[in-house]
């Protein structure tokens, strides 16, 4: 995947082409980031779902250096200060980013989307179909059923990747500008989706 | 976090955990869900022909709270008429098990899944009557 520099800016230090707007690789200096700044302008990409995972983890490693607080012991109160709290919001944005679902979820909040406590519809039948997947299993394990408990497992799996795809999907279509609220709720919809599928998936283990 | 006598004890020992017939004309299910921590809890309640709840039951897959609430709600309905058992508020429910605030939604939950299995239910008695 092509990977580009999204954060076109030069150090107001010395000059240098940046590429987070949170340190300088070139003279170490730490910059207080304005709370605006999201995730994606953080690591030097772009607002968009599909990232460079490689890329991302090596951003994240040559930031995390540059930033850390055993490289700023010897500054001044206020920049060791500054040096922890970058620590912590990049490991923050590095958590959500690397992981997908976490990012789709980041995203549809960036765009104004709706949050789990404010809409808690999900895909209709679902909760009954989750309900129908957990007992059916209960009951197999009580049975020593081993082809049955198998069978529901995977059910689950396919059921987990499925929705993946779906909010990955949607996740995508969120980057282009005309997307419109039918599209954030229906990702919130799935995002919900996955919480109780994932506490399903956890339950029987796949 | 330590858990409340209370809920411990509805936890420990639930009531009315178990399943009626859906089908069954006078049985209303509601199937709830809490997305922020992906919880699910079905609660059914059984009537009598004058809409009296006579019994009731639930499964809940989720916390001690969720458990709780849910066990202390089907313990509540039962001998209620049906505008009775729709009063019970949430804050009955947490107050009665003194929920901390972070476990407030699990009784929102055991709410919700009363109101859910009366609508149910009016809905198939609605059904039955254009018949």
């Amino acid at each position: 995947m092509e990977t580009q520099n999204l954060y076109p800016h030069r150090c107001s230090k010395c000059n240098a082409q940046m590429f987070s707007p949170v340190v300088c690789q070139s003279c170490q200096t730490l910059f207080d980031i304005e709370r605006d700044v999201d995730y994606f302008t953080m690591f030097g990409f772009e607002r968009k779902f599909d990232i460079d995972s490689e890329e991302l983890e090596k951003r994240f490693i040559e930031l995390s250096r540059l930033v850390h607080p055993d490289f700023h012991s010897n500054d001044v109160d206020n920049v060791m200060m500054l040096s922890m709290q970058i620590t912590s919001e990049l490991n923050q944005a590095y958590e959500t980013l690397s992981d997908p679902i976490k990012r789709a979820e980041y995203l549809l909040a960036l765009s104004g989307g709706p949050d789990a406590e404010k809409d808690k519809s999900t895909p209709e039948e679902l909760l009954p179909y989750i309900l129908h997947l957990r007992e059916s299993f209960e009951f197999a394990q009580a049975q020593d059923d081993k082809a049955k408990t198998d069978e529901i497992r995977q059910s689950i799996k396919v059921l987990k990747e499925q929705t993946e795809q779906r909010i990955f999907q949607l996740a995508r279509e969120l980057n282009s500008p005309s997307n419109d609220n039918s599209l954030r709720s229906e990702l919130r919809k799935q995002l919900n989706a996955i919480r109780y599928i994932n506490n399903l998936a956890r339950f029987v283990n796949v | 976090m330590r858990y409340n006598e209370k809920v411990l004890e509805h936890y420990r020992n639930p009531k009315n955990v178990g399943s009626f017939d859906e089908q069954a004309e006078n049985v209303g299910t509601g199937i709830v869900g809490a997305p922020e921590c992906g919880d699910v809890m079905k609660l059914q309640i059984q009537v009598n022909e004058n809409n009296h709840i006579v019994d009731a039951r639930f499964k809940a897959y989720g916390c001690g709270s969720a458990i709780a609430s849910s066990s202390l709600a089907t313990e509540w309905i039962k001998g209620k008429t049906l505008d009775e058992a729709k009063q019970i508020k949430n804050t009955d429910i947490a107050s009665e098990l003194a929920l901390p605030p972070v476990k407030m939604h699990c009784s929102v939950l055991a709410e919700n899944a009363i109101k859910k299995a009366i609508e149910d239910l009016q809905r198939k008695k609605a059904k039955d009557n254009n018949k």
